[in-house]
């Protein structure tokens, strides 16, 4: 009798012979007996099944789930078609679809068609928030959590990615169904094991931009399945995604700051050159931090790259045109984005507007989105961890002060104010300090048709 | 625990290695140890973000930057931090920020900063300098040092040599440690370990004595993966507590660099310093056992049985009959648990290859019978104490027999 069993994340499987050569097992002489990772469960049992070989399956912890779907809300067309393709793929596929169109309920969907116990993975702790209202909501059941300080699991669960790194090992056989929403995350030495470790035959990825910068999109397949269904921004505009504008606006440094900068830079900039750093290299940052870590030089340099930075980035101006910018959508709801906590709480003071970071508490986050959502806040200031973490249908404008040059941040920045309204009109101004190195980052996080396109208007404008 | 930003190494091929802190810059060490301790206690009842900003004053060179740093890291983690009243904290913001949107609302060219912070200072009884300053109150940055532990100097920098150990293990995907232990009762510990670890290994024997044990964890047969890292890290303390360790771990230092070895041998070792003693009961029964005359040799077994997949077995005692040599290993299981004699019952039934007597309390409830068919070991029930004339009968009829215990036969008879 083969014997299956789930040992930290892998599948020890005894009772075979050598030569037997399951798929996707090794032989591990650490236990005399086959092991696999437990992302193999479904392929090894069917291999089993197929076989005609009597197995003992101690692997699988997963339930049927029984909370049936309570909400009725009527899947959109694409919705729909999505739930068809993922069906068709066997229950394994990533869905693409934009921020603000309804990827969650494509998941909602898929794991009522799947009726399995689920855990959604998510990247932020705002999200395992939102995650735990849909489901108890559209399940009518309770929900468990694991991050954040909490450890409950239940049928139905949400967890982060770095929980999920940490715990898959002790809980990846409870779930039959997997849910990674912004998959794009899943790609990478630690994340990857999350999924590695888990043994749910039915997996579904959700992400609005699977792209990565380095190319590892391609493991996705393998931790989850193939892009089962695609719709892009500028398909979805208008019917079911809020119209919207973009609008870059170039600031001027002060003179002070103009002067500071350029020396900064030219320090910056002649030590690249003296010791021959090309950033334009896969290694190239990392080259520059290790050579500047040798020498008195060294360490001016990289002082002066980050005060140069700081400078473009957090230009007094910029603050001074956000005022303008607050007045003049005094009744909307305005969400301001940074690249750094610093200048998120720079906003904060200036402003008088709540920020969320990092640091910000999980009730006092709640706290904070609910009051934005009820019209009692106008405006949120938050560094990066709202990129992915907040759903409120009002957020009509954003305002990048500062931001790397990803264009999945840009494009996640912009669909914070996608989701549509009866009557909305949604607007992203980006602020760039001119003459700066910030100039040609904004150039290359815009690289995204939802920047291009004919339907998105963009005009760059002098404060 | 130090990251490996803390640590000073150097890559020689495919070597990481520490560089020893020695001579001058070991003085240095010694004095930069002592300024970061000067500071932080001259800094208590201060913010965090005030211990570190008086911190980054402290001159160093670019050579000594992570050294600093590390020993920065082993003082604040001496160092008690008091946080703000989150709640009261929370309570402010929630008033300026709700009073700035309603104002900000309704006239937007009237918004003026000071006017809000003066209306609710005024309203609390404060200041608005002081009202701003209790905004954030709550970040770590603002956090109050209310004391600081750091040790002397020297105390400091040696715990920096150790923990820059631990720190490269954090980046480790596999560690191959060769040990030798002077008692069963240091083996066990450092197989416990293991296991509440929940890392695999393999034990080889090595011929100059000990063993080498190649220590991953269960998906590491698959890719080399430094999640075991914090594991393979916090299990240093028990392979230092070997009287012999010489340690090589795979090391991913680099992000997506090639795999480094690093190795490391201590020179001071915390198990070198307690001389092994046996438990209790098994220096009693060795007594005893030497008493009943020179039919017997007992010595002290220093051997590791390990049966992949089912687990090792770590005898105490070997009992050599005079007459003939022949052996018996002894394991005092005492009244430990039943699952340990369910775990040695189950390696006794799969052959590990020696005569074995495991010796266990009757208030484990387990009956001799569960292993009268095993030829090669044999369970001994003792009420009470362990009788060492009782044990020897066991062992006489484990080397000549292997039949039913004495117990049983007796009870037949």
């Amino acid at each position: 009798m083969v014997v299956l069993r789930f040992a930290d994340g892998t599948l020890d499987v005894q009772g075979l012979e050598r030569e037997q050569e399951p798929p996707g097992c090794e032989w591990d002489p650490r236990t005399l007996g086959f092991r696999a990772p437990a992302r193999a469960y479904a392929e090894l049992v069917l291999w089993l099944r197929k076989s005609g070989l009597a197995y003992d399956d101690q692997a699988r912890a997963y339930s049927e789930l029984e909370p049936k779907l309570a909400l009725g809300r009527a899947p959109r067309p694409f919705q729909t078609e999505a739930l068809a393709e993922f069906r068709k793929a066997g229950g394994r596929g990533i869905v693409v679809l934009p921020t603000g169109s309804g990827k969650s309920h494509v998941a909602v969907l898929a794991i009522d068609d799947r009726r399995r116990s689920a855990l959604v993975v998510v990247p932020t702790l705002d999200l395992v928030r939102q995650w735990y209202d849909l489901l108890r909501t559209s399940f009518a059941t309770e929900v468990g959590i694991v991050g954040g300080g909490s450890y409950e699991l239940r049928p139905l669960t949400v967890t982060t990615y770095d929980s999920a790194y940490l715990h898959m090992q002790h809980f990846g056989a409870r779930f039959g169904t997997v849910v990674f929403d912004e998959c794009h995350h899943l790609p990478g030495a630690t994340y990857e094991l999350a999924a590695e470790l888990c043994l749910a035959p039915f997996r579904l990825g959700l992400t609005a931009t699977p792209e990565r910068a380095d190319g590892r999109e391609a493991v996705l397949a393998r931790l989850i399945g193939p892009v089962v269904y695609r719709r892009d921004i500028v398909e979805l505009a208008g019917e079911y995604l809020a119209e919207y504008a973009t609008e870059r606006v170039s600031i001027e440094l002060s003179p002070d700051e103009r002067a500071e900068y350029d020396i900064e830079r030219k320090v910056y900039v002649d030590f690249l050159r003296a010791s021959g750093v090309r950033l334009g290299s896969p290694s190239g940052w990392s080259d520059f931090l290790m050579r500047a870590s040798r020498s008195e030089a060294g360490l001016r340099a990289l002082a002066a790259y980050r005060r140069q930075r700081e400078l473009a980035l957090a230009a007094g101006q910029k603050l001074e045109y956000l005022g303008l910018l607050l007045d003049r959508h005094r009744r909307d709801r305005v969400l301001v984005f940074t690249d750094d906590n610093a200048t998120a709480y720079a906003v904060s003071r200036r402003f008088l507007v709540p920020v969320i970071t990092h640091q910000t508490k999980v009730k006092e986050r709640s706290e904070i989105l609910q009051k934005f959502s009820s019209g009692e806040y106008g405006v949120v200031a938050t560094s990066k961890v709202l990129n992915e973490g907040v759903d409120v249908p009002e957020a009509s404008v954003a305002v990048v002060i500062s931001g790397s040059g990803s264009v999945r941040e840009h494009v996640q920045r912009l669909g914070r104010v996608l989701r549509r309204r009866e009557g909305k009109q949604a607007i992203l101004y980006e602020l760039v300090s001119s003459g700066t190195g910030e100039a040609s980052t904004s150039e290359r996080r815009r690289a995204h048709s939802a920047y291009r396109s004919a339907g998105a208007r963009s005009s760059d404008a002098e404060p | 625990m130090l990251s490996p930003d803390h640590v000073r190494v150097r890559r020689r091929g495919g070597e990481l290695q520490l560089l020893a802190l020695k001579g001058e810059l070991r003085e240095r060490a010694l004095v930069i140890a002592r300024d970061l301790a000067d500071v932080a206690r001259a800094h208590v009842g201060k913010s965090r973000g005030e211990l570190e900003e008086a911190w980054e004053g402290i001159a160093v060179s670019p050579r000594e930057r992570k050294l600093s740093l590390g020993l920065a890291k082993l003082v604040e983690d001496a160092s008690e931090f008091e946080s703000g009243d989150a709640e009261q904290a929370a309570e402010l913001r929630r008033e300026v920020f709700a009073l700035a949107a309603q104002k900000r609302a309704t006239n937007a060219l009237s918004f003026a900063r000071d006017a809000i912070l003066d209306e609710v200072a005024t309203r609390r009884g404060t200041t608005p300098v002081a009202l701003e300053a209790e905004l954030y109150a709550d970040l770590r940055s603002a956090q109050r040092l209310i004391a600081c532990r750091a040790p002397a100097p020297e105390a400091l920098v040696l715990g920096y040599e150790r923990a820059q150990v631990q720190a490269i293990l954090l980046r480790a995907v596999r560690v191959v440690a060769e040990v030798g232990c002077a008692s069963a009762d240091a083996y066990r510990a450092l197989f416990r370990q293991l296991k509440f670890r929940r890392l695999l290994y393999r034990v080889h024997p090595l011929e100059a004595g000990g063993y080498r044990l190649e220590i991953d964890g269960p998906f590491s047969l698959f890719q080399s993966v430094a999640k075991y890292g914090l594991e393979l890290a916090l299990l240093l303390p028990a392979l230092e507590a070997c009287q012999k360790l010489r340690l090589r771990a795979e090391v991913r230092w680099a992000h997506q660099g090639k795999p480094l070895t690093f190795a490391y041998e201590p020179t001071v070792r915390a198990g070198a310093e307690q001389p092994p003693r046996a438990r209790d009961e098994v220096a009693e029964l060795s007594a005893g056992l030497s008493e009943l005359g020179a039919g017997w040799q007992i010595e002290p077994a220093e051997r590791v049985l390990d049966l992949p997949g089912v687990g090792v077995c770590i005898p105490d005692l070997v009992l050599r009959r005079a007459s003939d040599g022949a052996a018996v290993l002894v394991e005092v299981l005492g009244f430990w648990s039943r699952a340990s004699v369910w775990q040695r019952v189950e390696l006794a039934q799969k052959g590990l290859g020696e005569r074995l007597l495991f010796v266990v309390s009757s208030r484990l409830r387990v009956s001799e019978d569960v292993l009268e068919d095993a030829d090669e070991a044999a369970l001994y029930v003792y009420k009470g104490r362990i009788n060492p004339r009782t044990l020897v009968r066991h062992a006489e009829r484990l080397l000549d027999h292997g039949g039913p215990s004495p117990r049983r036969a007796e009870r037949a008879r």
